[in-house]
């Protein structure tokens, strides 16, 4: 998909994505740029960042990067006041997480803390911290990028990564009727197979056996999990909170081959 | 999003939803065959849409219908099943509900839409095509009633969009659902004209405070029937403002 065929549809609006650096989270980056809006980026990789603010400003968005790991609270709370140069944050894109494979025999305490502390309560940081801004401006979006790995699939390796997926849907549902009042909505993403650069390192006789067994018969793009997530962040969906979209070419349909 | 090139189906579009969705449609560029039993509303443009009065039910006359809409353009690219009844007096608990009721409701609300699935299908296949079957929450979860034969059939079109999604995924054709709450329509407003105080309880119980409308209706078809939607099939997009959240 390309960006030429992306609605204008966040003009003026401006949006934090966190995890934005590389992967679907530039993927949506870049898709967010094309439709309009104004955008602060986090990541832990200073340079890698300052690249994509260039990638950004290149399809002519205004663009900002905010070094934070997601563990930092203060870090967070700083990349959402950044939106502040933009004039404030209407959209949360919580798209930041890390899957380090480990089974559950070797995973050491540390290594759960290390991925609940990044994907779960890096999401509690990061919506806590836009919520001050976002009722004052009368409303606002967020989106959380979740997976389909421990919503509605497992995958060996990814017991404690899966756990925390779950928990953000289930962080989602209570934080759906909290906000509402505030006419601010939160939704989810589940990806399912994505081309991105960790999964392009596979290779191609692994991808093409993915591929297989999707009914669509290819990988997804992050452009595909971009458009969804703006989808949820614009004014198209008002009303639409608490519901997660599973974005996945169909892999999750059918029972295993027999 | 933009719909220029490509050629839909809306059933159900002589009004509410399904009329919302063919004229934001044809506002998208795409041209429309509408189809309803009940005649043409003045908001459809006799000559920006086609305009086909039948009953869904009727296989040979949807056969023929989509074989029309699609030799006119030379493809077929979008299906929206909006087609649906929601007879609130009649349509009781499976005890109550009279059997030609029972019959009825799943013919117009669940086989119609199979119908005009099962002769659209083919012609998709030769450069893919999205459809969009308008279900309910009702039809994920019992619908306050009871109205039995509804919820089982709007259950039965989410089965059978997710059917479509894995069989028909690798011809490049999706099948999703939208699955509305409480929308304000011609279906349903006489129900709230008749009975003011709950129409200010549904507001009130909603999480977003409001009753939804078409439009919201519309824009998730829309959505789920563009390219901006290319990766997802075999979803039931729920649009009801936070209702299915809440325990009462």
């Amino acid at each position: 998909m390309s960006q030429a065929g992306v609605p204008a549809l966040l003009g003026g609006k401006t949006a934090v994505i966190t995890g934005a650096t590389r992967g679907i989270g530039l993927g949506i980056a870049e898709v967010f740029a094309a439709a309009g809006a104004n955008l602060v980026l986090t990541g832990r990789d200073t340079s890698a960042g300052q690249r994509a603010v260039a990638a950004m400003e290149a399809i002519g968005a205004k663009a900002w990067f905010c070094a934070a790991d997601m563990r930092d609270q203060a870090a967070v709370q700083a990349a959402v006041a950044a939106a502040e140069r933009f004039g404030g944050i209407d959209i949360l894109v919580q798209n930041a997480g890390m899957y380090p494979e480990l089974s559950i025999e070797q995973m050491t305490s540390d290594d759960w803390d290390l991925v609940h502390q990044t994907n779960l309560r890096g999401t509690f940081f990061a919506v806590q911290a836009c919520l001050p801004a976002m009722r004052a401006r009368g409303g606002g979006r967020i989106v959380l990028i979740s997976s389909i790995t421990g919503v509605r699939t497992g995958f060996p390796g990814l017991a404690h990564y899966g756990a925390t997926k779950a928990g953000m849907n289930g962080f989602m549902r209570s934080a759906a009727l909290e906000l509402a009042p505030y006419g601010i909505t939160i939704n989810a993403v589940e990806p399912g197979s994505i081309r991105t650069e960790g999964l392009a390192a596979l290779g191609g006789p692994a991808i093409a056996a993915m591929e297989e067994c999707i009914p669509l018969r290819r990988l997804g793009q992050p452009a595909e999990i971009g458009t969804t997530a703006l989808f949820l962040a614009s004014d198209l969906a008002s009303y639409i909170t608490g519901q997660s979209i599973v974005v996945d070419g169909g892999q999750t349909l059918p029972e295993i081959k027999q | 999003m933009t719909f220029h090139g490509h050629n839909a189906i809306v059933t159900g579009a002589g009004g509410g939803m399904g009329l919302r969705i063919a004229v934001d449609l044809l506002t998208a560029g795409a041209t429309v065959t509408a189809i309803d039993l009940k005649p043409r509303p003045a908001d459809l443009d006799e000559a920006a849409c086609t305009y086909e009065r039948l009953d869904v039910t009727d296989y040979d006359a949807v056969q023929a219908v989509v074989r029309r809409a699609h030799q006119r353009h030379g493809r077929l690219d979008c299906i929206v099943n909006a087609a649906g009844v929601g007879w609130f007096d009649r349509d009781r608990s499976l005890v109550d509900t009279e059997l030609g009721v029972w019959e009825r409701v799943l013919d117009i609300n669940l086989t119609a839409a199979m119908y005009v699935s099962r002769c659209s299908i083919p012609l998709m296949r030769e450069h893919g095509g999205a459809l969009v079957h308008v279900a309910s929450v009702a039809g994920l979860r019992n619908s306050d009633g009871p109205m039995d034969a509804y919820q089982v059939a709007k259950a039965g079109l989410i089965s059978m969009s997710r059917a479509i999604a894995l069989t028909y995924g690798p011809d490049h054709v999706r099948s999703n659902t939208v699955c509305p709450g409480a929308i304000l329509t011609p279906m349903i407003e006489p129900l709230y004209d008749a009975d003011p105080p709950r129409r200010h309880r549904m507001e009130q119980r909603t999480p977003l405070r409001r009753l939804g409308t078409p439009h919201d209706v519309s824009a998730a078809c829309l959505f789920l029937l563009s390219d901006q939607a290319s990766f997802i099939t075999g979803v039931d997009l729920v649009v009801d403002g936070g209702w299915m959240l809440a325990l009462s």
